[in-house]
């Protein structure tokens, strides 16, 4: 897919034929071509070391792309970074603070990086800390918080100067429940606008799927799919699996019948319960009434397992782990 | 202003490390106590033999002694003279406050050559000027010391002139009939020239005039005199040449000393040969005078014409201590220690991802650079006040004020910062910056003259009207000569201007190429 020049520029973020290969190995990152578009969350997904983080610093153009452009608001990231750097967040992956400031000072130090005006940077501040949950820590040095409020920290510093393009790279990883929970909050509020947009990195699956617009798979480098969840959910994988309570087994035609709409396991101690697994299984829900119901077979109850973004996943990137 | 609270919390990091910056501070306190204790009182100078080329091209002076024509080489016996100072075994000579008195060799003027037992200079005789020249500027010399053709005439010409000056003075004296009357119809003295020099042995007693003189007897009794000088000059010694000539007719002859300023020994040189100088000078006045007493009144008359100079001598020497001039050096020690302490600083910012946490702010390089050099800035005042008020407690004599040294602390921790910011820019990690800033602020603090001077190699004799070393090329050399002069001989800023103006262009220079390779290597996207 090629992109014109106001593609380009309407765009938050888009990447033409981005590679980096690092000084030893295959490439990093190979021939990526993403389109986000304000007010979208896109998740980036991969095991590790897929080329998530690699991606991201080339975004922020802290690394310098081997072949291959990114811009960001039309920008060339590498010519014009300092013209949209002050549009960009950023919670990296690996939490950066300095450990004797205090929590308050960490804030005050970027936004005063960022050049945000001392009183908008005070009320900013404010509100970070009691969002965040960091006002009883807030002139602590950060060395005596525990891990999870480094990553809150972390967070809120991505934040504190009203970016636009703002870049999650792993942000849920170290957090309680409460703070994922507020984090999801967080970035659907931050896009509900359609301002801003969002380009996060995870390894829960049920976090992409809650919260991406379209998430990418990216696996050595290349992306298998980018689509969104739902689409990748009903096409890739193993299928949802519809699991049902009959009163007595099904004959073997019935079974046959079942057959030809998905896989079918029959549970071999009780032979009542039989499940039929098979992409988007709710479209052929009819046809599996008509094959079990002809053969006088009544169902008592049916059960949906819908497929998983894991499923996607796992079915994309196979299940042998990575180094 | 973004750079404050980058710097704020660059203080705030230096707290944590409390142990490493007290100990960074009190090493170079610790340079000074031992400094102190080694050469704070009497200085390694002692005993120290200067070598120093002579170059006498006098070409004396023809006199008719009673016994014959005779030339008169006082190049000789100034030679000879400081051939046979020695270092008195009581005191360093630099301890002593009168210019003689710790030395011994002066006394003996005119006395020939006495091989002393620990001699001040090492004196070797030449002509070849061009020659020794370059032995200074290999270091195989401390200075070189020209004596013009024209030394024994202007010497004795400037003793003559003390004496016409007497005699004038008596003579108008005696129009006035205010005082005792010159002797115009003295005696003639007694035996002249004897074994041991031209001028020793001569004694003669005061005269009267008479009667008050008019003003044509005046006339007539200069004439007189000179006629009578001329004519005992015949027959005692005393040169005819020098009489005939008023010294106004004398071209005024300068001696040369050349060395490296920034040699201590040279320095030394210079302060020595001009006290010997100004004692010569005054003998030959001395023994001339008692040659002409007959027609001198009591009193003593007004200073003579200084037809003789000492060039290239600017240095003064006073009470000082080898000590006063490492307590610069100290300073320009602990700024050079910066370099390590600030380059660490920044390999750390690089490994634990502070600087690319920044890198994605809006901070400038210029920002970084500022965030991180004024916490060193004021770290670095600090330190000069804890390290002069250690060195005044440890006996340092200053001639200027603290605060003189300000301005050039400043620029030299600019200096420092520049550097560690080259450093960090190359190096890979903190333990290789320490080593490698370590590697390069040692040698140059030996280079910029901070323990002891350095004997340099000319780059170039004339850079902008001055000579320009090897070790010129460091803006801490400046600063330590800066200091030395601000600090320790209270010159004032005028005076070292040239000193400091090389300190700002070669900080300015170090700066800028800091600056290009750490935002080139460092705050740009990575490869
Ligand atoms: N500085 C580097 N030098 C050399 N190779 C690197 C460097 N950084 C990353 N890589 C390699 O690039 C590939 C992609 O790494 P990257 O960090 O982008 O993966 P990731 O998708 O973020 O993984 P994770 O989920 O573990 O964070 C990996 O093979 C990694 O080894
Ligand atoms: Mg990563």
């Amino acid at each position: 897919m090629l992109l014109t020049s106001e593609d380009i520029a309407s765009l938050s973020v888009a990447t033409r034929n981005l590679s980096k290969g690092y000084d030893k190995g295959p490439l990093a990152v190979d021939s990526l071509d993403l389109s986000i578009r304000p007010g979208e969350v896109f998740g980036l997904l991969g095991p590790n070391g897929a080329g998530k983080t690699t991606t991201i610093r080339m975004l922020l153009g802290l690394l310098r792309p081997t072949c291959g452009q990114v811009f960001v608001h039309g920008e060339e990231i590498t010519t014009g970074r300092q013209r949209v750097k002050s549009r960009l967040g950023v919670c990296p992956q690996e939490t950066v603070l300095w450990p004797e400031l205090t929590v308050s000072e960490h804030l005050y130090l970027i936004g005063r990086m960022y050049d945000v005006p001392g009183k908008t940077l005070r009320a900013e501040t404010e509100r970070l800390i009691g969002e965040f949950s960091l006002g009883e820590k807030r002139n602590q040095p950060t060395k005596r918080l525990s891990g999870g409020l480094r990553r809150r920290l972390n967070l809120a510093m991505a934040l504190v100067h009203g970016p636009d393009v703002i870049m999650l790279d792993e942000p849920s990883a170290g957090l309680d429940p409460q703070s994922r929970a507020l984090l999801w909050e967080r970035v659907k509020q931050l896009t509900k606008d359609g301002r801003r947009t969002v380009v996060l990195t995870t390894h829960s699956m049920e976090e992409a799927d809650r919260l991406s617009d379209r998430v990418g798979i990216l696996d050595h480098g290349k992306m298998l799919v980018l689509d969104t969840p739902d689409v990748l959910k009903r096409s890739i994988g193993e299928g949802d699996v519809l699991e049902m309570e009959l009163d007595r087994a099904p004959s073997s035609e019935a079974m046959e019948a079942l057959r030809r709409h998905g896989r079918v396991e029959q549970q071999a101690a009780t032979a009542t319960t039989v499940s039929v697994r098979g992409l988007d299984i709710m479209q052929r829900f009819p046809g599996i009434v008509v094959a079990l119901t002809s053969s006088g077979v009544v169902i008592r109850g049916t059960r949906l397992r819908p497929n998983t973004l894991e499923d996607v996943f796992l079915k994309m990137t196979g299940r042998s782990l990575r180094d | 202003m973004r750079f404050l609270p980058l710097s704020f919390a660059i203080a705030k990091r230096m707290r944590r490390d409390l142990f490493t910056l007290f100990f960074a501070i009190l090493f170079p306190a610790f340079f000074l106590l031992i400094f102190a204790v080694a050469f704070g009182k009497t200085g390694p100078m002692k005993n120290q033999r200067l070598d120093l080329a002579v170059v006498n091209r006098d070409e004396g002076l023809r006199v008719n002694f009673g016994n014959g024509q005779d030339t008169l080489l006082l190049g000789v016996t100034l030679v000879d003279v400081l051939e046979s100072l020695s270092y008195s075994t009581s005191s360093g000579w630099m301890r002593s406050d009168s210019s003689s008195s710790g030395l011994t060799g002066l006394d003996s003027l005119g006395l020939g050559a006495r091989r002393p037992e620990s001699p001040v200079f090492g004196v070797v005789d030449t002509l070849r000027e061009a020659d020794a020249l370059k032995k200074v500027s290999s270091g195989d010399l401390d200075a070189v010391f020209v004596i013009p053709a024209g030394f024994t005439k202007a010497a004795m010409a400037m003793a003559m002139e003390d004496v016409m000056g007497r005699v004038f003075t008596g003579a108008m004296d005696g129009f006035r009939g205010e005082a005792r009357e010159p002797e115009v119809t003295g005696r003639s003295s007694g035996e002249v020239a004897g074994p041991t020099g031209p001028w020793s042995g001569s004694s003669a007693g005061p005269g009267v005039l008479g009667r008050k003189p008019t003003v044509s007897e005046i006339q007539r009794m200069i004439d007189d005199v000179s006629r009578r000088l001329e004519r005992r000059g015949k027959k005692t010694g005393l040169p005819l040449d020098s009489l005939s000539l008023p010294s106004r007719k004398a071209d005024p002859v300068a001696l040369s000393l050349a060395g490296d300023p920034s040699n201590l020994g040279f320095t030394m040189a210079g302060g020595i040969i001009r006290n010997v100088l100004d004692e010569f000078l005054k003998k030959v006045s001395q023994r001339s005078l008692e040659e002409a007493k007959d027609f001198l009144p009591a009193e003593p008359s007004a200073a003579t014409a200084d037809l003789i100079s000492l060039e290239n001598s600017s240095v003064a020497v006073e009470t000082r201590t080898v000590f006063d001039y490492q307590v610069p050096g100290i300073i320009v020690f602990a700024l050079l220690m910066l370099v390590s302490l600030v380059s660490v600083t920044l390999l750390l910012d690089l490994t634990q991802g502070h600087l690319e946490r920044l890198k994605l702010t809006r901070m400038s390089s210029l920002d970084y650079f500022l965030g991180n050099t004024l916490p060193w800035m004021v770290l670095s005042i600090l330190q000069l006040g804890l390290l002069f008020g250690v060195a005044k407690l440890l006996g340092y004599h200053n001639a200027g004020g603290m605060l003189a040294g300000v301005g050039l602390v400043l620029l030299g921790s600019l200096s420092s910062v520049s550097l560690a910011l080259i450093v960090a820019a190359l190096a890979k990690n903190e333990k290789q910056a320490s080593a490698v800033a370590t590697m390069i602020a040692v040698p140059l603090s030996f280079l910029s003259g901070a323990f002891f001077s350095v004997r340099d190699v000319v780059v170039s004799r004339d850079f902008f009207g001055h000579s320009l070393g090897l070790t010129d090329l460091s803006p801490w050399t400046h600063t330590t000569k800066a200091l030395v002069g601000m600090l320790t001989f209270g010159k004032s800023l005028a005076e070292v201007r040239w000193n400091v103006m090389m300190q700002v262009g070669l900080t300015v220079l170090l700066l800028l190429v800091g600056i290009g390779l750490f935002s080139r290597r460092r705050l740009t996207a990575q490869r």
